[in-house]
């Protein structure tokens, strides 16, 4: 375990994510970090920021089956990859999450261009866990320009401006951006976990690891509130 | 993958499961793959869909 650093206590604490919406492992991690920020009766000190890492710039716009996708894009047989994916899905269902097999692969840039967008609006992290959300539960489509439009507006975000992103080119840079320090950073796992820009874990960790990391950049859970 | 140019302290617990920065294949830890293992075993009492081996 790293060394323990100190944070000013009360402080807010940023934590950065660099992930990716056909990350598996992003969707379980970021339930399992989100359930160690809410066993700290502190959580509301705790800020996700969501930065975007590609993985696969090279994906087609159209989508296609993740069985597909998958098979093209590391060679191996259909059963092969599903056996991977299913299980992923066990240790999903068993933490209480939705996790179908039955999702559609594409470019996430497009989707990531809208991250960007909603971060400069403080809600990137809520209108990318919602997206990833659906996405995982089956009951979202994130490549329909609509359907993410009626996301961001849920989470308070204007939906024409989205639409209008989606139809430009806006935010490209910044999309490769974040990509490029996330591998600067050392990111050799995604997600990629920083904490106040002091410790840093590739994948995704059990929530007791994600508990230390938060007392290590935050301090221990204040006194008075532990029951 | 080159050196971090940070100084950002690393955990040193291993990930249940990560996707590769430059290939996108994700792998699941050995610890975890058991317990996935088990996992879908009380699931296939009720689907009867089959088991898993490694990616």
């Amino acid at each position: 375990m790293v060394e323990q650093v100190t944070h000013p206590a009360g402080s807010p604490v940023v934590i950065e994510v660099w992930s990716d919406l056909g990350c598996p492992w992003c969707y379980v991690g970021k339930h399992r970090l989100q359930t160690a920020i809410a066993q700290r009766p502190d959580a509301d000190r705790f800020k996700i920021v969501v930065r975007s890492f590609e993985l696969n710039p090279a994906a087609p716009k159209e989508p296609e089956t993740i069985e597909k996708a998958l098979v093209r894009a590391h060679g191996g047989t259909a059963a092969h990859v599903m056996q991977a994916e299913r299980q992923i899905q066990a240790l999903a269902r068993k933490e209480g999450l939705e996790f179908t097999l039955d999702r559609l692969s594409a470019s996430t840039f497009d989707l990531h261009r809208v991250v960007q967008y909603a971060n400069d609006e403080g809600r990137g992290f809520e209108f990318f866990s919602r997206v990833q959300d659906g996405f995982f539960a089956g009951t979202l489509n994130p490549y329909d320009p609509d359907a993410l439009a009626d996301v961001a507006e849920s989470v308070g975000l204007d939906g024409q401006r989205v639409r209008a992103i989606l139809a430009s080119s806006e935010y490209a840079d910044r999309v490769r951006a974040d990509r490029s320090e996330g591998l600067e950073l050392g990111a050799t796992g995604v997600p990629f976990v920083v904490l106040d820009r002091r410790v840093a874990a590739p994948g995704a960790q059990k929530v007791p690891v994600y508990g230390q990391l938060l007392e290590q950049v935050a301090g221990p859970v204040p006194s008075g509130h532990v029951s | 993958m080159s050196e971090p140019k940070s100084r950002l302290q690393f955990v040193a617990a291993p990930a249940s499961g990560w996707c590769e920065p430059d290939t996108g294949v994700c792998h699941i830890d050995t610890a975890d793959k058991a317990a996935s293992a088990e996992a879908i075993d009380e699931t296939d009492d009720v689907s009867g869909r089959p088991g898993t081996t490694e990616r």
